[in-house]
């Protein structure tokens, strides 16, 4: 096995006097999809934000494809930072542009490419996130799905090498949430791109995830395959994989 | 995009969105024409009164008219994970913060701009060859309370009782800005000679480019932490 992807090596994040990650440590893979699960207000998407570098760590370590993120500067950060893409748990599509104006945004900032080009690419993007037609509609005019897929459509627009899903089917019915777990795994299968999401929707973790990790108090607790995960020994996995609301995590 | 383009592309984006909803503007503008509405029919005054009152009474509409578009300046962006969107892509902080400074300054300058005759007309006072003046104070009040207020709105956005917060912030820190334009705009009122009240305009101009100069480097921190 080669270099990993990531590595959070027994990270520590206060924000005041309220600790969230604990000496949390994970390994991921290249080319595989980590799941991480755990309660909400955890801090799986801290996890994230040290991942894109957008937050540091008190203690420990974040390291991005052989790089600890700690001892780049912002212009090497901005560089590895063109390895991700992120699907926003908002879709975060600006209200003011146009479908493919979102989905080009990143190679406006990121390229010399001229508007017809992006315009030309966004499409292409979309239609591999099965959208048609659509590249010329508002965000307004676009149901909670059709967002979603923008979104990826949008984080996969730089052809990264690191997708990032932040709770990718929140508020999405089931049927369209499956349909967006099936485009993630799609993606990954054509694109062999490493993965990251975070979620507490278990249907969506089993479905995408090579591995699962679960955080519970800031550092994780377990990790392994969703076979592992579902069937898993540890009263708190099991209690959080199975929706109980009986167990150790107490819920008030 | 360059630097210059981002702060072009940010405003542009904010005043498209705004052109659209309608939102921001329309609140802020509604609540200055209460404001208006209340204090002249509260008062009975004669011209003289009217120009002591109105400097006053027109930079408070302003500025509280201004806190309710500059608090929700950052909140679409928070909302739909825009503002995450935005600090992933290599965008200089800077040129965010300048973006959104010019849009908050153009939304304010607008509905200050609709409110002045309406404060004229109401306080029935003869202002019409000096115009200019009043735009020049206008122009750098107004600089003023958004160069404090855009760099305040970032750092309250994230805080639940950002409503609360963000006027417990900015008030203090802006009342140079507001005894420097009450005291430039009733001196123009009072028909005064520009050397009487020239230092109240640059005291605008000198907070306008220190504070501007100050949130510009500081935003990157606020944003980032």
């Amino acid at each position: 096995m080669g270099e990993p992807m990531i590595q959070l090596i027994d990270v520590y994040k206060s924000f005041g006097d309220n600790p969230v990650l604990r000496g949390a440590t994970l390994t991921i893979e290249r080319g595989e999809t980590m799941v991480i699960i755990g309660g909400s207000g955890t801090g799986k998407s801290v996890i994230l934000k040290h991942i894109i570098g957008l937050m540091k760590p008190d203690r420990g370590k974040v390291v991005v494809s052989g790089k600890d993120l700690a001892t780049l500067k912002e212009r090497a950060l901005d560089e590895l930072r063109k390895k991700f893409g992120m699907l926003f748990q908002g879709a975060a599509l600006f209200d003011s542009l146009s479908v493919w104006e979102n989905v080009g945004f990143s190679l406006r900032q990121q390229t010399h490419l001229s508007d017809r080009e992006i315009k030309q690419l966004a499409v292409e993007k979309l239609a591999g996130v099965g959208l048609r037609g659509v590249e010329d509609r508002m965000p307004a005019d676009l149901s909670g799905g059709m967002k979603k897929r923008v979104g990826l459509a949008r984080a996969l627009a730089m052809e990264p090498e690191i997708l990032l899903y932040d709770e990718p089917t929140t508020g999405l019915d089931p049927i369209m949430a499956d349909a967006i777990n099936e485009l993630i795994v799609e993606m990954k299968r054509r694109l062999k791109v490493t993965g990251v999401a975070i979620t507490h929707d278990m249907t969506s973790a089993y479905k995408i995830a090579d591995r699962i990790a679960m955080l519970y108090q800031g550092k994780i607790l377990q990790v392994g395959t969703p076979d592992a995960i579902k069937n898993s020994g540890n009263p708190i996995v099991h209690q959080f994989v199975t929706g109980s609301s009986v167990g150790p995590i107490k819920t008030v | 995009m360059n630097f210059f383009s981002v702060i072009r592309w940010l405003a542009w984006k904010d005043l498209i969105s705004e052109m659209r909803s309608r939102e921001t503007i329309s609140s802020m503008f509604f609540f200055a024409l209460i404001v208006i509405l209340i204090f002249s029919f509260s008062f009975s005054m004669d011209q003289q009164t009217a120009k002591t009152l109105m400097p006053g009474i027109m930079w408070v509409a302003f500025v509280f008219t201004g806190i309710i578009g500059l608090g929700k300046s950052f909140l679409a962006e928070l909302q739909n994970d825009c503002l995450e969107n935005l600090q992933m892509n290599p965008i200089p902080r800077g040129a965010i913060y300048l973006g959104k400074l010019v849009s908050n300054f153009l939304f304010m300058l607008i509905v200050e701009l609709i409110l002045f005759p309406l404060f004229v007309i109401f306080f029935n006072l003869d202002v019409f060859d000096k115009l200019p003046l009043f735009v020049l104070i206008l122009i750098a009040g107004t600089l003023g309370v958004s160069a404090v207020g855009t760099l305040f709105s970032a750092m309250t956005v994230q805080i639940r009782a950002r409503e609360v917060m963000l006027p417990i912030l900015l008030l203090p820190l802006i009342v140079p800005v507001m005894i420097g334009a009450v005291e430039a705009t009733g001196s123009v009122l009072s028909g005064e000679s520009v050397t009487f009240y020239r230092h109240w305009i640059e005291l605008l101009v000198v907070f306008d480019i220190i504070f501007t100069i100050v949130s510009f480097w500081v935003f990157e921190f606020i944003l980032d932490h």
